[in-house]
């Protein structure tokens, strides 16, 4: 436990402030920085999850088409009282 | 039969009634099953672990039994082999990663292994796999592709891929894969074999590696319906160790398999089944449909938000799985299957639970459809086996990645965890895989229509030029 806390606490900062800096695109004139890529930036932040700068265009491609796939279920219109798939039998 | 009797070739329940006959022992056979490994999976790379001292051990208890006079089980003798995310003891589980391989080897192998052995069969070894699963292609960056025995050049299909390339490539005639989204009946399709799927819950998977345990499946893949039952049989009963393993008793298929077509209702899914279609895959669905007489179109409804619902479930629960090893060892993942992980989890969660309300209603809308018919004929995969390292084909024009959409027309399928059993169709120059999806609990019908293909010389499947 004490080996846990030591890492979350101690090596999260680092590694997303990394992640933050190097994903940021550079300010180049012309280019419109990728909606997705905030929001990688804040989840892998939020999630101490680490992002390389050279894997951001595979995480964004995939992030948008598992987005994409999510808004095609959502739009489809179900009763407020539809129950999800798995049931907990206690 | 001495003259006919090749053992590379042979089924598994030739195998079972040659040494029930006393006409070999199951001593040759292994040793002769453990040559084939040694010399021709070289070029198929189907093998990431050969068990050859345990098998030679298992083989001297049967022709022990044999020799006393003792009753030998339905499977006695037959090599299988298990796709290498199946715990078997003393062997650490890899389930196709880098990661795994620091772990404990496993203590006790999976239930499904206990129970073909208990029937008689002999374990060989453990099978190449796409990286956890999250694969279609067949392909491994730390072990090497799985390679397909009809063309080695190209892919088995995945993630089971050394689970179709040891049995299409005459290695063993028995593997054991796992299925999330496709993976028996992708591979099944690209390397020409039967797969069975079985209903969601029917085989435990508990001591197997999870990829979605809300989609995860078992089951066999073989060279002949005869003996997918005979396991599928053997692998029957409930075990309480995986909670979502249903309370059932088995319910044999082989008593029913011989019973032909009768007066099945047999319909031919539409739509979106038939959307992005290679020419192959529409000419073997042509094929099995005449042969049944199947004439009636049906639409599965919403089958594409089907797949997205699926693709999003597996997505998250599959980045969940991983999250801690995606903190601390990121780099040692394929980076295909890491940065698809990540990208899972940061999915909303609202927007998995909206996927899994639609699951429900998807399963009411197509439960449905079996008050008119018995089973129903699909693709297993859009084309047959694309060369390896091929990232992209396309797909009703528009170019899309292979690894994620070999399954287009398994997900909506397993979504809601109905049997089915892919059959091969022989076509030239490879083979490709039809559907026969049946109604929840009801593999007996599916293998029945799948035996009666293979009966009539419609469905079976090649044997490679190696």
């Amino acid at each position: 436990m004490a080996h846990k806390s030591k890492r979350t606490t101690k090596r999260k900062a680092p590694r997303v402030a990394q992640s933050r800096r190097t994903l940021r695109p550079r300010r180049t004139t012309g280019k419109v920085r990728d909606p997705l890529d905030d929001m990688i930036v804040a989840a892998a932040r939020a999630l101490d999850l680490p992002a390389e700068p050279k894997w951001l265009p595979a995480i964004r491609a995939n992030l948008r088409v598992t987005l994409q796939h999510a808004a095609a279920v959502s739009e489809f219109k179900l009763p407020d009282d539809a129950e999800p798939a798995p049931v907990f039998k206690a | 039969m001495a003259q006919s009797f090749d053992p590379a070739w042979a089924t598994a329940s030739e195998i079972a009634r040659a040494i029930n006959g006393g006409e070999t022992t199951a001593t040759a056979l292994i040793d002769a099953a453990l040559n084939r490994i040694k010399r021709v999976d070289r070029a198929l790379n189907a093998f990431t672990a050969v068990t050859a001292e345990r098998a030679r051990a298992r083989a001297k208890n049967v022709d022990d039994a044999k020799r006393a006079g003792r009753p030998l089980g339905p499977l006695a003798g037959v090599p299988f082999a298990v796709k290498n995310l199946f715990d078997v003891a003393d062997i650490t589980t890899l389930a196709g990663s880098k990661i795994n391989r620091a772990n404990r080897p496993a203590e006790r192998d999976q239930p499904l292994i206990e129970r073909l052995e208990a029937a008689g069969a002999i374990l060989v070894g453990a099978l190449n796999m796409g990286e956890y699963a999250y694969d279609f292609t067949g392909e491994n960056v730390h072990d090497g592709p799985s390679r397909n025995p009809h063309d080695t050049s190209r892919m088995t299909g995945g993630s089971s891929g050394g689970s179709g390339g040891a049995v299409a490539g005459g290695l063993v005639p028995l593997s054991l894969g796992s299925d999330t989204n496709g993976s028996i009946r992708v591979p099944s399709s690209l390397c020409g074999l039967f797969g069975l799927k079985p209903t969601y819950g029917r085989l435990p998977r508990n001591r197997s590696f999870p990829f979605v345990d809300s989609l995860d499946h078992l089951g066999p893949l073989a060279r002949s319906t005869r003996d997918l039952t005979l396991a599928y049989d053997a692998m029957q009963g409930y075990d309480p160790g995986d909670a979502a393993c249903a309370e059932r008793p088995p319910e044999p298929a082989a008593p029913k398999l011989d019973q032909g077509i009768g007066n099945l209702r047999i319909a031919i899914a539409g739509g979106y089944f038939r959307q992005g279609a290679f020419p192959e895959a529409l000419a073997a669905l042509d094929t099995i449909a005449q042969a049944l007489g199947a004439k009636r179109d049906i639409e599965i409804p919403q089958a594409a938000r089907a797949r997205a619902a699926a693709y999003v479930i597996t997505a998250t629960e599959g980045a969940s799985l991983h999250l801690d090893r995606l903190r601390q060892r990121a780099g040692d993942f394929d980076p295909a299957v890491r940065d698809r992980l990540i990208a899972g989890a940061m999915v909303p969660s609202t927007l998995v639970v909206q996927a899994q309300k639609f699951r429900r209603w998807y399963r009411s809308e197509v439960h449905k459809l079996f008050e008119s018919v018995d089973a129903i004929l699909a693709p297993a995969t859009p084309c047959s086996a694309p060369k390896i390292g091929q990232q992209t084909f396309v797909l009703e024009g528009v170019e899309m990645p292979v690894r994620a959409n070999l399954g287009i027309y398994t997900q909506p399928i397993s979504f809601i965890g109905l049997p089915v059993v892919s059959v091969p169709v022989p076509l030239s120059p490879l083979p490709v895989g039809v559907q026969i999806i049946a109604a929840p609990w009801r593999e007996d019908v599916a293998l029945r229509i799948a035996h009666a293909l293979e009966r009539d010389g419609v469905a079976h499947a090649p044997r490679p030029a190696l």
